[in-house]
């Protein structure tokens, strides 16, 4: 159903702007993701409800919107006039890839924060986790296999590293600290290729901290070269080779033979 | 009496073509089954166990099931049944080769079935010993290349392009492509032997198409 709405919403503005909303499809992906656990919320954009019952971990897709302004960009709990996050006139980027992502700020205020998407190739055999911090507690660090990895990172910010690809076990923790973990230990699956973003979400103070999880596809690397052969062939002398051993112990053998008869 | 046999034995050839059929979809249900689960369990430790998955709506066809390969079969090489083994990368960023007789499968692409490039490579000649590869390339455009996958049903491949590259030269972004069209990519050593580094100058590919 939203879906729908966002295609017909598209489809609307496409009409109106053909050539901006196609040529701006191609160049950017922008998401939004609702960040904000336990509260359903419609959007509004230019006094229209653009998204109904928008909820926790719903992903929309605004790349259609790109290089365009949403004008007015409400978010307002569902079905109420009561607005949660004013964000006014809203560019949508032309290009490039980002997320955007509603979400509660360190004093647990809702607010939209902007994320461009490193979408940098990889090299082969690793994947890319990037950790953002969009949660409503005070900076911390992120221990990856116990080890303080990302620290520092505080509401809005973001740390990330391309390593080998498998599972890393992940913990959030108060900065400068190792206890107490507020989320986690999580296993997470790093895929080769892919980018695994994980954004740490909810309220220390409410206790509803988690995560939520986006993947990014397309930025694989490739092998730096296919060595198939530490060994010369050359088919026509292998063949006369072989065929010429056979020819010559032949004759060795049949003149060795004609010796030993004459001698005997 | 002969009727009878031969009704019963292409009964059974029935019931083993449907069974292979039925086992793979089965397959594929349990492996979109363990997609969800996974997708629903993928944060055991965290403080709530339903962790929504926000997949990139731009890539739809990513998460194709891709089959693991096991054999390799190319009647016209006399590649009768080769075996097939996952490989990586080496820590210096090489395509991982295994030995001679045996077959890598770029583990990190697509497998049969998934979208994007299956890519397959051997040697042409390891250690003294002619390689899987060793007459790839006198593959002919249209011949059938057999790959068997894990639960033992085989998809063909007929080979509808071939090319010979300089090493450095690959065109690599296409080779590994994850996305599109299925196709199947066979890779081995080709051109001039030199002799210093003991390898050769150039990659021999041959292109397929599943049929």
């Amino acid at each position: 159903m939203k879906t729908k709405i966002l295609v017909m919403f598209a489809l609307l503005l496409g009409v109106l702007a053909p050539t901006a909303a196609s040529a701006a499809e191609n160049d950017a992906r922008v998401h939004l993701i609702h960040g904000i656990p336990a509260t359903d919320v419609d959007v509004e954009i230019a006094g229209d409800i653009a998204i109904d019952g928008f909820e926790f971990g719903d992903t929309f897709d605004l790349s259609g919107f790109a290089g365009q302004t949403l004008a007015d960009l409400k978010v307002k709990l569902a079905g109420t006039d009561t607005v949660a996050i004013d964000a006014g006139d809203t560019a949508v980027p032309a290009t490039g890839n980002y997320t955007i992502i509603a979400h509660l700020d360190e004093d647990g205020n809702p607010a939209l924060a902007v994320f461009e998407n490193d979408v940098s190739k990889l090299t082969a055999g690793e994947g890319r986790i990037v950790v953002r911090h969009a949660a409503a507690a005070p900076t911390v660090d992120v221990l990856v296999g116990g080890d303080p990895t990302f620290t520092g990172l505080v509401n809005g910010g973001e740390a990330a590293a391309d390593l080998a690809a498998g599972t890393l076990s992940v913990s959030v923790v108060p900065a400068g600290t190792t206890t107490p973990v507020v989320i986690g230990p999580a296993d997470f699956d790093v895929t080769e290729g892919e980018s695994l973003i994980v954004y740490a979400v909810g309220s220390l103070s409410a206790d509803s901290l988690t995560v939520l999880t986006e993947e990014l596809t397309e930025i694989h690397g490739s092998p730096n070269v296919v060595n198939t052969g530490d060994t010369p062939v050359d088919d026509n002398s292998a063949i006369f080779l072989t065929f010429g051993v056979i020819v010559v112990a032949g004759a060795l053998f049949r003149s060795g033979k004609l010796f030993m008869t004459q001698a005997g | 009496m002969q009727l009878r046999v031969v009704a019963s034995i292409l009964l059974a050839a029935v019931l083993a073509a449907c069974s292979s059929e039925d086992t793979a979809v089965r397959n594929e249900l349990l492996e979109i089954q363990d997609t969800n689960a996974s997708a629903l369990n993928a944060v055991p430790g965290s403080p709530q166990n339903l962790i929504p998955q926000l997949e990139s709506a731009l890539q739809p066809d990513e998460k194709i099931a891709n089959a693991v390969p096991t054999r390799l079969k190319i009647d016209n090489l006399g590649v009768i049944s080769a075996p097939i083994k996952p490989v990586g990368v080496e820590t210096n960023g090489d395509y991982e080769v295994p030995g001679a007789t045996t077959v890598g499968w770029y583990k990190f692409g697509a497998g049969p079935g998934g979208a994007g490039s299956t890519v397959l490579a051997a040697h042409i000649a390891y250690q003294g010993q002619d390689g899987v590869f060793r007459n790839l390339s006198k593959i002919d455009i249209g011949s059938i290349v057999d790959v068997t996958v894990e639960d033992g049903s085989v998809i063909s491949y007929e080979i509808t392009e071939t090319n010979q590259y300089d090493k450095q030269e690959l065109p690599f972004d296409e080779i590994f492509e994850r996305s599109g069209d299925q196709q199947l990519v066979l890779i081995t050593c080709g051109g001039d032997f030199n002799a210093s580094v003991s390898s050769y100058e150039d990659n021999f590919v041959a292109y397929g198409k599943p049929i």
